[in-house]
Formats: C-alpha cells, structure tokens, sequence
C-alpha cells in the first residue's frame, strides 16, 4: 500500500538565461514500510525531488499525495501542520537550533502543536539512540554523530508517516554512518517506519530495500521495477 | 502562542545574552534618554512657575468688574481655585507733579496670591489705619515712619449726585507695601497704590478687580475665563499663561520635540539593525522551525513576543532608571551645584514619551520580521566571480579589492555606512555649534553677580549708597552710574540721518534735539574699566575723558519688524523677518553739545559703544538709545553746581572668596546683610529678578544643547558600532577565503583599518568646510539684513570673500571644542568600527568559512 504518491513532477529552475530541468516528469510511489533510497549524480534533481515530496517545494506541475492529502494544494498553514504531524526531516548539517538542549529540539515540534509529546515514546528513541545521556546537552556540545542522532530523534518524536533524510551521513565518519544507517533498517523492521533517503553513495543506497535513480531529473532505474542500478 | 513556545522564546533569549543584552540595551537606553529629557524639561518649567509664583503670585488672571453678580459668576467658575477681591473706591493725588493714584481695599486672599507683600508693618487692621506703596509714599514726600499720619486728598463720585468730591482725610501709616515697580510692569497692572479699611473709604466703587488662581494649568483654562468676562481681564504675564493668554506655544521645531524625533528615529534604526542582525544570524534556526512544521503566523508570534520581552523589560527598566536617575540628576543639580531646581514629571508627558518610544521599537521590529520574511536580496557579485577574480590575478591580493564598494562590502551597506557616518558627523557638528551658541548666551548672562539699585526707593539714590554698600561684608567693589537729566543731545548731521528719524518715529520725539541720557562714572570702577573703556581703547583719551572733554557713546541697534515696528530683542516670538538698523553718522572724534540743567557742553567722542559689543546684559539694559557715559565731574556740571549726587544706575559686585561667581545662596545670604545695612530700603533684592527667568531659560536651553550632544555622540557611536558589526558579518567568509590563500592578518588589518579611517576621518574632514560655508553663508545674509539704509556692500570679490565673510565666521567657530569633541569621538568610533573587523580577521580560517 503506498503511503506516498507522485505523479508527473516537474520543477525548472532559472539560473540567468539557462533553464534547468531539475525534474521532469518523475511518478513514484513508496509503498508504507519502506526504506527508499533516491540515489543520482550533483544536480541530478534527487534534493529537489525531496523537497517536493515532502511539501518543501511546490512542482511546477504534477501532484503529490500523502496518504489520502493532496500536498501541491494545500495552504501554508495545512502543510505546516501535516509536517508537523505527519512527516519527519533529517539533513545532513542537523539543523538542531543552537540556544536549546536536545531535549528541547526533540520538544519543538509538539509546542509548536501546542501537545504533550509521548514520553515514554520519546525515551525509548534516545535510549535506542544512545542519547539518553545527553538529553540536556547543547547541539554545540554534541559531536556530528551524536547531533544526527538528536535530529533522528527529534523527526520521529511525533510518530510520523514518512521519515525524509536528505544525505544524512553526509558529514559523518564511517561509524556514525553505519550507526544512523542501522537505525533507520531497525525502525523500518520494528515499528514499520517508511524512510525515504538521498545519498549520492551507492554502498549506502544498498542499505535501503528500494534504490531510485536519478538523472537529469528522470528516474533512470527503480530497482522495484529492475534488480540494479546502474549508477 | 501557547505557554511552551512563550517559554521556548524566554529560554532562547537568555541563551543568546550578547544579542539579547545589546537590544536590551538599546531600548532601556531609548527609554532612559526620553524620559530623562521629558522630565527635565518638565522640572525646569515647574521650577520656573514656581519662582514665578513666588515673585509674582500665584494669580493668573484679573477680573475687572463693577458688577456683584460677575464677580459671584466667576468666582463660583470650576476652574477657578481661590480668588482675591480689590475695590478701588478713589484716586489721590501723589505729589505735585506724579499724577493720581488709587486707594481702595483688599482681602488677605488677595493679599497673598497677588503678592501685595509688605515691607513693614501690617495692612490697615483699625479705622483710619493706611497702607501705602513705598514709591509712593516717596513720591507723596514721606519717610517710612511707621505710625506717621499720612494726609490723603480723595476724589470720588457722589453715589447720589454723581457729581465728583473731594475729601481730606488723615490716616495713620500702618503699613508700607513692597514697591511695585519691581515686579509690575507700570501702566499695565494698576493696582492701588494705598490700602485702607473698607469703612474709611468712599462707599461707591469704582472698580472691583478679581485676582483669580486658576488651578488647571491648561490653556484652554484661560480662554474659558477671557469667554465668560468678555471685558476687562488682564493675565498675569509671569505665570503659567502667557501674555496673550490665548494660545498655547508649541512648536514641533522646539529643542525637546527635535531631540526626541532624532532620539526616537536613531533608535529606531538601531534596534531594526540589531534585531534584524540576530534575526538573520537565526535564519537557519527559523528555516528549520518551518520545515518541522511550524507555519509563518507562528514564527511571526515567536518574534514578535521576543520584541515583546524585549519592549517589557525596557519599558520597565528604562522608565524606572529614566525617573530615578533624572530625579538623582536634578537632586545633584540642585546640591551640589546649588542651582534651584524642582523634580517634577508630568504623566502626560512620560505617557507621550513612552508611547513615542514603544512605537519606534515596535516600528523597528515589525520592519526585522517584514525584512527577514522578504528573504535575502541576491547579491550583485556571487562568490563563485569574486574567487575567480581573485584567482586570476594568481592569488594577489590587492588593497583595491577590499576597498573597491563591490568586493568589500554589500554595495547597500557600503552605502549606508558612508551616509549615516557623515550625518553622524553634520549632527555632532551643528549641535557643537548649538552649544557654543547657547553656552555664550548663558554665560553672557551669569557673571559677574551683583546686587542693583532697581530695589532701592528714589531717595535712597541721593544718599552715599556706594560707600555704604561697599561696608556690607561681601560686597567687594561697588559701581555707579551717575545721573544727569534732563540732557539734549544735538551734532551736526543729525538731522541726515536715517537712525535719528527712525529713532525718532519709534520714541514719538519731535523737535530740534535729541533726549537722551548721560551717565557718570568714577575713576578706578570697574564699570568703566572693564566694560566701556575695553571696547574703546583704541581711540579714548582717558585724560580728556576725565577731564570731561571726551565722552562714550552708546550706539544701540534698532530692530524693527517688517511694519517697521520696533521690535524688543528679547521679545517672544521674535519676528521671522526684521531689519536691524545701526547709527553710522557719528564717529570717533565728532563733537557733540550736550545741554543740561547746568548749561551747554561740547565734547568729542572718544570711542563708540556698539550694543553687540556691550557683552554684558546689565549694563546694556542701563543704556538706551544715545546714551552717553561721561566722566563723573561732566555729570555733575551738566546737572548745575551744587546739586547733589543723584545716580541711575548701583552695583555691588559680590565676590566673598575671589571669584565672581557665588551660588544663589551665598547670593541670597549676601543680599540679606545689604539688607541689614539699608533696613529702610526694605528686601533687597537684586536687579537678577527679571532676568532670572531669562536664566533659567538659558540654562534649560543650554542644558539641552549639551544633553542633546552627548545623547547624539552616543547615538553615533551606536549607529556606528551597529554598522561594524553587520558590515564585519559580510565580510567573514571572504576574509576566510583570503587567509587560505595566504594573505597575511597583518595585512588584511592595514586594508580594513584604512577602510575605517577613511570613512570616519573622510566624514569629519568634509562636513567641516560644509559647517564653515553654511555658517558663513547665514553670516552673510545677516550682514545684508543690517546694512538696510547704511550703504554697507556686498563682498565683490573672492578675497572681499574671504576677508568679510569666511574670516570672521571661521573666528567665531568654537575650533577648541569641535576639536576636543571630534578627537573624542573619533577615538572612540574608530576603535568601535575596526574592532569587528579585527575580530572577524583574527578567527580561525575554519570558521570564517563555516559562517553561513
């Protein structure tokens, strides 16, 4: 069953005279459950397809549903809310805001909704993460490793139908990778949680149980549909 | 926004402290200069009226009427506190030649706010008991013997007949009342001049006048009243309503409007370039807050309870030091510089100042929040073309390059830094200007102090006052002016000049010959030393002045307005447009007949006297138009032989401990041995009454040129500091780039350090030939507006230029202070400039290029 639906995407992007077709015409859906790994060469369009996927961008064309929701449509405040809600982040530079503990990085999201986070829930992600230690611990006083750690936490706080993780070992060594690459395989088996990831490495991408190609904004290979990418 | 975001918002706040406390800064500090100026304004008003009130009751309006039921009316008006009730019943005749005054009877509510005091002992009590007007009881040919029967001859209208009588009575004198003349202007508060019991008077009135206290001080007050009494209300001139009594003054060009317009504007602009710095400096904390779902409505509410925290805190910070600190400042003014101050803040005008404040800083958030949902404008040079640049000129690096407005600085903020530097410096320099102005004006009236003879009856004039005054320990030097009258002054070219039509036309005098004044002095006064001789030197033979062979001449200028008119210098509102006119026919050396009672005397000018060069206040006021200062033997003779010593003019410099320049206590104390010494002359005052509010005027003017220097040097540094720090942002990944390359800190220093010295001296060095030709430019329009009808010429030629305009402007430019000024402002502004920048050139090459 597919949790997400794509149809037709197009995004062009003006740079001085030359426009760039960063996606053209790309269909996916991933199905629930799923670990979907978008893989492309720099300027690929496997960002911008992210963004849009996750309501960050609007396409130029083409549609994008969330379950049963319409994301293209939707007014600032509905979409603010769906990703809230139902959607989680995680990039490679963390983005954890600097004046406030993990603890209340992970907590943002649920003031913003104005709810009480479960608790229990959320202890259960530090501890899985290892971060239960450093919950009061400022972003600045955290290594790469530990703050991509709060940033998985702080995106699956809230339960959400579908993690996004746009290079998420991008600024990692080979440890924390296999670290945060391990969680996500462990979330995906044990509470089902779809995960759909840019990665330009190949050996990461194989990770995931789905391997999308990309390239000049076209899907190139969908290992849903062949047995390999050919990158 | 709900209570967790509230406390998310708090929490990043406390975290931030640099950012947070620079704001907090900023605004507590908005608060503070505004209150702080508001206040004192408010206290040098209030302390104002009350010397006022003090000098010339508290009464604001007088009610003519000869109607019970008016009177009724207005005394039953809300407005009105209290009131005081005169009847005049009668005229006397004083002396022979003085003309007629009024008797009649008062209340002691009108007693003590129209500040009838006493100068001994008490208003009439007991039948046929009279109370007279020291000057004149003078003029009427009495001593102040208390006691003494005093024969009064009244005139007054028959109740029945109304046929006009005149009856003698004799009362005994219980009482002598301060003299008038000290505080009302005669002619136009003609109050009686003798007070008896109702019962011994006349029972027809001629006149009731209510003396009215209104206790509202607004002025819509005084029109109520002027409404209801349509005829014959006159206003107090001294009190809280001015002369006309119909319209308030207020101009949004004054000192205190302008100044809280610059302080309100300059704040503006700061917070809107702190807050916008920490709100960019938050970009990606936002961004981020957007993609985890929150939306903009909720990030709009986050900044502004930030602004709002911001706003609280200030406002209660500010307000509380603005009061507390304006109270302490007015508590030092007045005991330690023993200056009569009252604290006094008026709620209007803190509300008006904190409502101006808030706007300004919600004004300047509200533009952060549009600034930073705008986005960042694209810049007109990418990073990418400024590597390339650098690259191909194999990695040099050129001193150009970061002066060049594209490579160093976003082109706006270059922009912006230069303007706002050299309007930084045009304000510095026209308020420097201001202050010198002010501070020579306030100075001009301060020094030396003195005590004057306009306390002292006619007849004490004839005695040995300045022997006598000179025995009062304290009074170190006592001077003299010695009076002849009546005198006619005649020359030759008399009649051809503009000057003595025009003076004529103004003083209504007719005929062949000039009335004027001579005025004697004495050998060794420092009347003469220091002021009349000073500005004649050149010319004066002293001898032959002393000799009464040669005289002084007081030239004054006339002004007139544009109806030709003549207009009091210290008139308010001074006219926008007049002329002044300068008398150019007499010279040094002319001969001039003066004629007296002791017959005709020719002299030679032996110096002029222009009224702009009589730097003292008081001795100019002693002089009129024509005044001749003579020496004291001429006087004497122009008055006849054997007349005694008469004088217009004593003074008793006071000078206990050496210098010349007493508080106004030890004045007071001073003031009151005189008083000791003279117990018939009653409360010695000093001739300062008048002029003591035109003091405080210019020290409250004064006062706020320095507050308004200070606050605009410290308003520059800030703006200055603001622009470092956002200009030493923009340059962080650059400079970053540039050490990788090699480029030395010491160098990248030298670059940005002449950047800094460039703007900030360039400012200065240009704004002032600016403030010099802008000066001269209105020296020059002065000039032409004093030359009307005396054949002065516009400068011709450049060097006609310079040596009648540009010269004299540059010497009356306060170089020493702008120089002391300037130095510490540039020594301060350089540091605060180049600082950021040091800064951003000694981080490490890594995080100047991590900066996002």
């Amino acid at each position: 069953m597919a949790v997400l639906r794509a149809k037709e995407l197009t995004k062009i992007y003006q740079a001085g005279k030359v426009s760039v077709h960063a996606l053209n015409g790309i269909s996916v859906s991933i199905g629930k459950g799923s670990f979907t790994a978008v893989i492309g060469k720099s300027g690929s369009g496997k960002t911008t397809l992210l963004n849009v996927l996750s309501g960050l961008e609007i396409p130029d064309s083409g549609t994008v549903h969330l379950g049963a929701v319409e994301l293209t449509g939707l007014k600032d405040r509905k979409m603010a809310a769906l990703r809230r809600k139902k959607i989680g982040f995680v990039f490679q530079k963390f983005y954890l805001i600097p004046e406030f503990t993990v603890w209340e990085n992970i907590f943002i999201p649920f003031y913003l909704d104005d709810k009480n986070p479960d608790m229990d829930y959320v202890e259960f992600l530090l501890k899985e993460m290892h971060m239960w230690e450093r919950k009061d611990f400022f972003p600045g006083e955290l290594s790469g490793g530990e703050q991509q750690r709060a940033a998985i936490v702080r995106a699956l706080a809230n339960r959400p139908e579908i993690l996004f993780a746009d290079e998420p070992t991008g600024n990692l060594d080979v440890k924390n990778s296999e670290e945060v690459l391990a969680l996500f395989q462990k979330l995906q088996r044990q509470i089902g949680q779809t995960v759909v990831m840019v990665t330009h490495d190949l050996d990461i991408a194989r990770r995931a149980d789905r391997i999308i190609c990309l390239e000049d904004g076209k899907i190139v290979s969908d290992t849903e549909e062949e047995n390999e990418c050919e990158s | 926004m709900n209570a967790n975001l509230r406390r998310l918002t708090r929490k990043g706040l406390l975290r931030r402290k640099k950012s947070s406390l620079a704001m907090l800064a900023v605004c507590t500090l908005s608060f503070f200069f505004v209150l702080s100026i508001l206040i004192l304004q408010s206290s040098l008003t209030e302390t104002e009226l009350r010397q006022r009130e003090r000098a010339y009751g508290a009464w604001e309006a007088a009610v003519f009427t000869d109607d019970a039921q008016t009177e009724k009316a207005v005394v039953q008006q809300p407005m009105v506190e209290r009131s005081g009730k005169i009847e005049v019943r009668a005229t006397y005749p004083i002396g022979n030649m003085e003309g007629n005054g009024t008797i009649g009877a008062m209340d002691s509510q009108a007693a003590e706010i129209g500040k009838l005091e006493l100068a001994e002992g008490h208003l009439p009590k007991r039948r046929n008991e009279i109370a007279v007007e020291m000057s004149t009881l003078t003029k009427m040919g009495y001593d102040y013997t208390l006691g003494q029967k005093i024969s009064v001859c009244l005139n007054y209208q028959d109740p029945i007949s109304k046929e006009e009588k005149s009856e003698q009575r004799v009362f005994i004198l219980s009482g002598i009342l301060k003299d008038y003349s000290m505080y009302w202007m005669e002619g136009r508060y003609d109050w009686p001049t003798a007070f008896a019991k109702g019962e011994d008077l006349p029972k027809e009135q001629k006149e009731r006048i209510l003396l009215v206290d209104i206790s509202e001080k607004y002025y819509g007050a005084v029109t109520d009243l002027e409404a209801f009494c349509k005829d014959g209300t006159i206003y107090n001139e001294n009190t809280y309503y001015e002369l006309s009594g119909k319209e308030q003054k207020v101009s949004i060009l004054e000192d205190t409007n302008v100044l809280l317009a610059v302080l309100c504007a300059a704040s503006a602009l700061i917070i809107l370039q702190i807050f916008s710095a920490t709100l960019r400096r938050r970009e990606v904390g936002y961004r981020m807050l957007r993609v985890i779902g929150a939306d903009k409505r909720q990030l709009q509410e986050m900044i502004l309870w930030e602004g709002g925290i911001f706003w609280g805190i200030s406002f209660l910070t500010g307000s509380i030091l603005g009061v507390a600190g304006t109270y302490f400042l007015v508590w030092g003014i007045r005991e330690r510089l023993h200056f009569e101050i009252v604290f006094a803040a008026e709620p209007g005008q803190i509300f008006i100042g904190i409502l101006s404040v808030s706007v300004s800083i919600w004004l300047a958030i509200g533009c952060s929040v549009m600034r930073m949902q705008r986005g960042k404008r694209p810049e007109n040079i990418s990073e990418q073309k400024r590597l390339s640049m650098i690259r191909k000129r194999q990695h040099r690096f050129r001193k150009k390059e970061v002066w060049s407005r594209e490579h160093a600085l976003h082109p706006y903020l270059w922009t912006f830094s230069v303007v706002s530097t050299f309007l930084c410096v045009c304000m510095i320099y026209s308020v420097t200007a201001v202050v010198k102005n002010r501070a020579d004006s306030y100075g001009y009236q301060w020094t030396p102090d003195y005590i004057g003879r306009g306390i002292l009856p006619e007849h004490m004039l004839r005695e040995e006052i300045p022997t006598r005054m000179k025995a009062v320990q304290g009074v170190k030097e006592v001077n003299t002016l010695q009076k002849a009258y009546p005198i006619s002054l005649t020359w030759e070219e008399m009649e051809e000049t503009q000057y003595v039509k025009l003076h004529r036309n103004l003083r209504g005098q007719e005929g062949q010959r000039l009335e004027t004044q001579v005025l004697g002095v004495e050998r060794g006064e420092k009347l003469f030393q220091k002021y009349a001789k000073e500005q004649a030197k050149k010319t004066l033979k002293e001898e032959a002045f002393w000799n009464g062979e040669e005289i002084l001449i007081y030239l004054p200028v006339i002004l007139t307005d544009r109806e030709g008119n003549a207009v009091d210098r210290w008139e308010e509102p001074f006219p926008l447009f007049y002329q002044e006119h300068r008398e150019t026919k007499i010279r040094e050396g002319d001969t001039l007949t003066l004629t007296g009672a002791g017959g005709e005397k020719s002299v030679r000018v032996g110096g002029i006297i222009r009224e702009f060069q009589a730097r003292d206040a008081y001795v100019a006021e002693a002089f009129s138009e024509y005044t001749v200062i003579a020496a004291g033997k001429l006087v004497q003779e122009l008055n006849g032989m054997g007349k005694e010593k008469t004088y217009s003019y004593v003074e008793g410099f006071v000078d206990r401990y050496g210098d010349t320049h007493l508080t106004d206590r030890e004045m007071s104390v001073i003031m009151k041995e005189v008083e000791k010494e003279f117990p018939k002359a009653g409360t010695i005052t000093n001739e300062r009454i008048r002029r003591e509010q035109l003091r405080k005027d210019l020290f409250a003017s004064m006062f706020g040129a320095v507050f308004l220097l200070v606050v605009i040097v410290i308003l520059s540094w800030l703006i200055q500091w603001q622009m470092a720090r956002a200009k030493a942002a923009g340059i962080g990944k650059k400079v970053g780039i540039l050490k990788a390359l090699g480029i030395p800190k010491r160098r990248l220093c030298r670059v940005y350090w002449k950047e800094t010295m460039k703007i900030q001296l360039g400012a200065i060095l240009s704004v002032i030939p600016c403030g010099v030709l802008l000066q001269s430019f209105l020296y020059w329009k002065r000039l032409e507006g004093l030359a009307w009808g005396d054949g002065w010429q516009p400068p011709q030629d450049l060097y006609g230029w310079m040596e009648q305009i540009i010269f004299p402007t540059m010497q009356r430019t306060a170089w020493g202070w702008l120089a002391l000024i300037f130095l510490g402002y540039l020594l301060v502004v350089v540091y605060i400039s180049y600082r950021p920048y040091w800064k951003e050139i000694h981080r490490g090459v890594i995080e100047n290029l991590r900066e996002e």
